[in-house]
């Protein structure tokens, strides 16, 4: 008998060491596949000058890092400042308004409560560019062109269809035998709504504030239609494509270009290494083992 | 996981903070002064032109301070639509290119300029070059106001440069394949294709390639279809006239001489900067950008590039300038007691830049050709590059009116520049071969643009 | 249980005061959404439909609204359908197949690192970088990545012999490449499976287990299921924001290929600002979509009764 589990152990092992094997291998060989733009990017941004006019080559002469000195300029640190704003108070917004609405929309009963989730759902089918025009001539009447408002203060209202139907999808998985005893204990709504599901959705949460930094960090489009001639409140993606991305003949080399998104990357990369946990963690449902 | 959040805001906080002061100077409005707004866009060095030229003129004015907003990455037509709902917000005057302009003359946003030109001998017509002020006109051509009692002929906006389109070279890769520098005595076109098929016959496996052409932008074919006897791609009666059998020969001579071997055209536009393609054709202000791009290029000092003219009689020719908005240019504005209307500051800033002060700062920026033809010899903008330079190469030839721009009736002249735009595009590209091919597009492009263009054209 | 009759009047009002401040707990929670739908959807929408109903000329300093009528409507299925056809037909091509691709391929990839391998996080964020490059600098990094004469895969590509392939240089291999070119989007892509499948109890794939199932049926009959509800989710806004796309694409026209990405929101911002006297008649197209977008997930919400939500709905 004994041997015959040793056997089995034995197998077992060793199937698994091969599994282990197979997962890296085939592992690493995606890595290879993912890491090729990033590596381009890379090599592209310390390319020596000269061999950018050369047939293309995978590999530098040599590491020549004077590109990544060539693309800030003391006005950086303010349009940091603008970047920042925009994107902590963007965060903040769409976290908060949008799991309030979720919220209401999933725990909350009350008459039109589909109407309304219509509603949101429908605003998400508009093709943003003929509605930009309209919304400029919105943000005008409001005295908010040439402002950093338009950038961040629509997603305080209700956080963005799309992050109030993903908590939502979220909030439909908690249990509603969880709220049922919380308000038997008398908690109102909104404590319910702070202490007890916001908590649980956490993961989700950090999920939605990560993915919102990345957009509102690389977001230049809605920077240039709304403050695209002011400069004093540009953002710093919008002053990269300015400087780097327009203009075909600017007088910016490719390598200075590629240097510019690096730096833009990094933060993001920083962020994304930081909250991995987070960001691929589902929802605990650690209350509800009955 | 709280000190991770914790250390991020931290870091960010600290670095948000360490910006107190705008480095920004508030641009705001100075009370002690006459005050104008101009706006241009930020490419193509327009910026830096616009600038240089207020900073000048500010100097010899020190009671006038012009603010210069930019838009950038996005066109003209594109901010034009943007303010159409709030025309109050327009700057007091707005740089215009003679492509994009057109339809907003016609829907009344700009001042007609003429009564300023008339109004003194330095500006007077025959000082500049007459094809560039008819382009900015909007139906293309302008009339002194005393032959216009219409008002039809008007002139929207005030010149400022002359950019006819020639072929900028790379002077290394010149030397380096042992390629001759051709004379201009015989220069036309079978001595240009007999140039191409030279260098094309040197060319091995590589990335290399003899010309960026272009020929899909409106100057380029027009100037190559006039050349080699091409009718017209519209006729009188407003129909496709690409498949008549002068235009046919026109397009076919380019096709078998030039498209046909691979080894000829590069069409994205940045392999030339890198070095890669021998010949590019292009207008004169990106030349400065060529420059920049391109000065490691060589290590012996000398200049990575010179200029040809076209190889054809008459070149197309644009330019862009400046106009003034009606939106505020009957207002008043005072300083000091003394009353001005914004007309006639716009105005005066205007005549700056196009006589020969004005000039001569515009083309020392090295940017463009100016307007006013008593500088084509002697004016800054030759020293400006590289002055060793073949600059004449941006004068040669007649002037050719670009008509297709700008016409009362811009529906037309989209379709036309569309449709040939395309065309020209395959054509580089050999898309489409054999001429049985080109036949049956051409005249499926000719049913489209009949079907689409019934009953627009005047 | 109550030992007298109750005061029925009485309690019908207290039930309907009671009854009226529950729902008005409810509207407080999407109060801000309403109010930010009017102000910044409704309002805009509104003055676009007004658009399209007249004929818009952005061009005239004065009149700029004139002819109300349906005319713009009737051209998108007249004189424009050619177009709009094509355009729609590219679209809805383009919105199925990378749905289709990228759900599954990243559906796949989580499945890879959900496995309980000590790299599996290093390997997750690696696979997600490219997802982190800038629009800034990707569309430039693409574009010269896929460049025939002087890009990388081409350099690559030949020198392992096989020949040079065109990219985005040529009209019949745009489609393709736009598939290829998205599987590096998968590393972004397969976090919310991620997060769906780490959600499913252990419990389940240990019962599974005991009765003997392998990795085949547990996938079947455990995780597929047990993330329908992450499934839903991502078709409707895949399927939604891929009809949406614009400016992953506009950057690469060249009057080549333009024809091949013409998608429909691309066709839209040509007639707003590139062909002139066509604003209004953008306005329509853009309302067009809309309503084939609300029609097609209405259909869908509808049919959904197969997603699973938890223990609970």
């Amino acid at each position: 008998m004994e041997k015959t589990i040793k056997h089995a152990n034995r197998r077992k092992s060793a199937k698994k060491i091969v599994g282990s094997v197979l997962f890296y291998c085939f592992g690493v060989l995606l890595s290879l596949f993912f890491l090729f733009p990033v590596y381009a990017l890379l090599i592209k941004s310390v390319m020596p000058d000269f061999q950018l006019y050369e047939e293309p080559s995978l590999y530098p002469k040599y590491l020549n890092f004077a590109p990544y000195g060539k693309v800030f300029s003391p006005e950086y640190l303010w349009y940091f400042r603008n970047t920042f704003i925009v994107c902590v108070l963007y965060i903040l917004g769409t976290v908060l308004a949008g799991s309030f609405t979720a919220y209401g929309l999933t725990k909350m009963n009350f008459h039109g409560k589909n109407a309304v989730f219509a509603i949101i759902l429908v605003t998400v089918f508009l093709p943003g560019v003929v509605t930009g025009i309209p919304l400029y001539i919105v943000y005008d009447h409001m005295g908010w062109t040439g402002t950093l408002y338009p950038l961040w203060v629509p997603v305080w209202f209700g956080g963005g269809a799309m992050t109030i139907f993903l908590i939502r999808q979220f909030m439909r998985g908690i249990p509603n035998s969880l709220t049922e005893a919380a308000i038997l204990d008398g908690a109102s709504s909104f404590r319910i709504y702070w202490q007890i599901i916001l908590p649980m959705i956490r993961p989700i949460l950090i999920y939605i504030a990560v993915t919102a930094f990345f957009a509102t960090w690389n977001d230049f489009q809605g920077p240039m239609m709304y403050v695209g001639d002011r400069q004093s409140q540009w953002t710093i993606s919008l002053a990269l494509y300015k400087e780097f991305a327009t203009a075909s003949h600017s007088t910016n080399l490719p390598n200075v270009q590629m240097a510019a998104g690096v730096i833009m990357m990094l933060p993001c990369v920083l962020l994304f290494a930081l909250f991995q946990k987070e960001l691929t963690q589902g929802i605990a449902t650690t209350g509800l083992k009955l | 996981m709280k000190k991770r959040i914790g250390f991020v805001v931290s870091a960010l906080t600290l670095m948000a903070l360490s910006s107190c002061t705008s480095p920004f100077e508030q641009n705001s409005v100075d009370e002690d002064k006459f005050n104008l707004t101009i706006a241009a866009q930020s490419e193509e060095g327009e910026e830096i032109v616009l600038k240089a030229l207020a900073d000048a003129y500010e100097e010899k004015h020190p009671d006038v301070n012009i603010t210069v907003k930019t838009f950038g990455g996005e066109l003209f037509r594109n901010y034009m639509t943007k303010y159409a709902a709030n025309q109050s917000k327009l700057p007091d005057m707005l740089w215009m290119p003679d492509d994009q302009f057109a339809a907003f003359a016609d829907g009344g946003y700009f001042e007609d300029l003429r009564p300023f030109y008339e109004a003194s001998p330095e500006t007077s017509y025959d000082k500049y070059y007459s094809s560039m002020l008819n382009a900015a006109s909007y139906i293309g051509q302008y009339k002194p106001l005393s032959e216009d009692s219409d008002r039809k002929y008007g002139l929207y906006y005030a010149p400022r440069d002359y950019d006819k389109i020639g072929i900028v070279y790379n002077t290394k890769l010149f030397e380096d394949y042992g390629i001759d520098v051709p004379s201009l005595d015989h220069w036309d076109m079978n001595a240009f294709y007999a140039l191409c098929q030279t260098i094309a016959g040197k060319l091995g496996r590589g990335s290399h390639r003899v010309i960026t052409l272009n020929t899909y932008w409106e100057p380029v074919y027009t100037t190559f279809f006039q050349e080699l006897g091409g009718d017209g791609l519209v006729t009188a009666d407003g129909k496709f006239n690409l498949g008549s059998e002068k235009n046919r020969a026109a397009e076919s001579s380019l096709y078998d001489n030039l498209f046909a071997n691979d080894k000829m055209i590069q069409s994205q536009d940045n392999d030339f900067t890198r070095g890669l393609t021998f010949m590019t054709v292009v207008a004169r202000p990106l030349v400065l950008g060529f420059k920049n791009k391109m000065a490691g290029l060589r290590s012996d000092g000398k200049s990575p590039i010179d200029f040809l003219p076209l190889p054809c009689h008459s070149i197309a020719a644009g330019c862009s300038g400046y106009g003034i908005t009606k939106a505020h240019s009957e207002e008043v504005r005072e300083v000091n007691g003394k009353q001005k209307k914004v007309k006639d500051l716009a105005w005066d800033f205007l005549k700056f830049i196009i006589t020969e002060e004005g000039q001569n700062v515009a083309g020392k920026t090295g940017l463009s050709v100016p307007v006013l033809k008593s500088l084509a010899e002697t004016g800054e903008w030759r020293k400006a590059v590289d002055s060793s330079l073949h600059h004449e190469a941006w004068l040669a030839g007649n002037e050719l009116r670009l008509t297709t721009y700008n016409i009362y009736q811009p529906n037309v002249r989209a379709e036309l520049r569309e449709l040939m735009s395309g065309f020209m595009t395959n054509l580089e590209n050999q898309t489409y071969g054999r001429p049985e091919n080109r036949d049956q597009l051409i005249s499926d492009f000719a049913k489209d643009f009949n079907k689409k263009t019934e009953g627009k054209l005047l | 249980m109550e030992l007298v009759a109750p005061k029925r009047q009485n309690n019908k009002r207290k039930h309907f005061f009671t009854r009226f401040l529950h729902e008005a707990e409810g509207w407080i929670y999407v109060l801000p959404v309403l109010v930010g739908v009017v102000i910044f959807t409704f309002i805009p929408m509104v003055v676009s439909l007004v658009y399209s109903l007249h004929d818009y000329d952005p061009t005239k300093a004065t009149n700029q609204l004139t002819n109300f009528g349906f005319q713009n409507y009737v051209r998108i299925f007249t004189t424009g359908w050619g177009e709009v056809s094509h355009s729609l037909f590219i679209t809805f091509r383009y919105a199925i197949a990378t749905v289709v691709v990228s759900m599954v391929g990243s559906y796949l990839l989580a499945l890879f690192l959900n496995m309980k391998h000590k790299g599996a996080k290093v390997f997750r964020v690696i696979y997600y970088l490219p997802c982190l490059i800038p629009a800034v600098a990707s569309t430039l990094l693409w574009k010269d990545i896929t460049s025939v004469n002087s890009g990388y895969i081409n350099l690559i590509l030949e020198a392992i012999g096989l020949p040079r392939y065109s990219f985005y240089e040529a009209k019949s291999t745009v489609f393709p490449t736009i598939l290829m070119l998205s599987a590096f989007g998968f590393g972004g892509s397969m976090i919310p499976w991620l997060a769906s499948m780490q959600n499913i109890p252990k419990e389940y794939y240990e019962a599974a287990e005991i009765d003997g199932a392998n990795a085949w049926q547990k996938l079947i009959h455990i995780t597929i299921p047990l993330t329908t509800s992450m499934i839903f989710y991502l078709l409707i806004t895949s399927i939604i924001s891929s009809l949406q796309v614009f400016s992953a694409f506009y950057p690469l026209k060249n009057g080549i290929i333009d024809s091949e990405i013409n998608f429909y929101v691309i066709m839209v911002y040509d007639r707003a600002f590139k062909t002139p006297n066509t604003f209004s008649y953008a306005c329509a197209l853009s309302w067009f979509l809309f309503f084939i977008i609300a029609i097609l997930t209405g259909f869908i919400f509808k049919t959904s009764k197969w997603v699973y939500y938890g223990e609970d709905n």
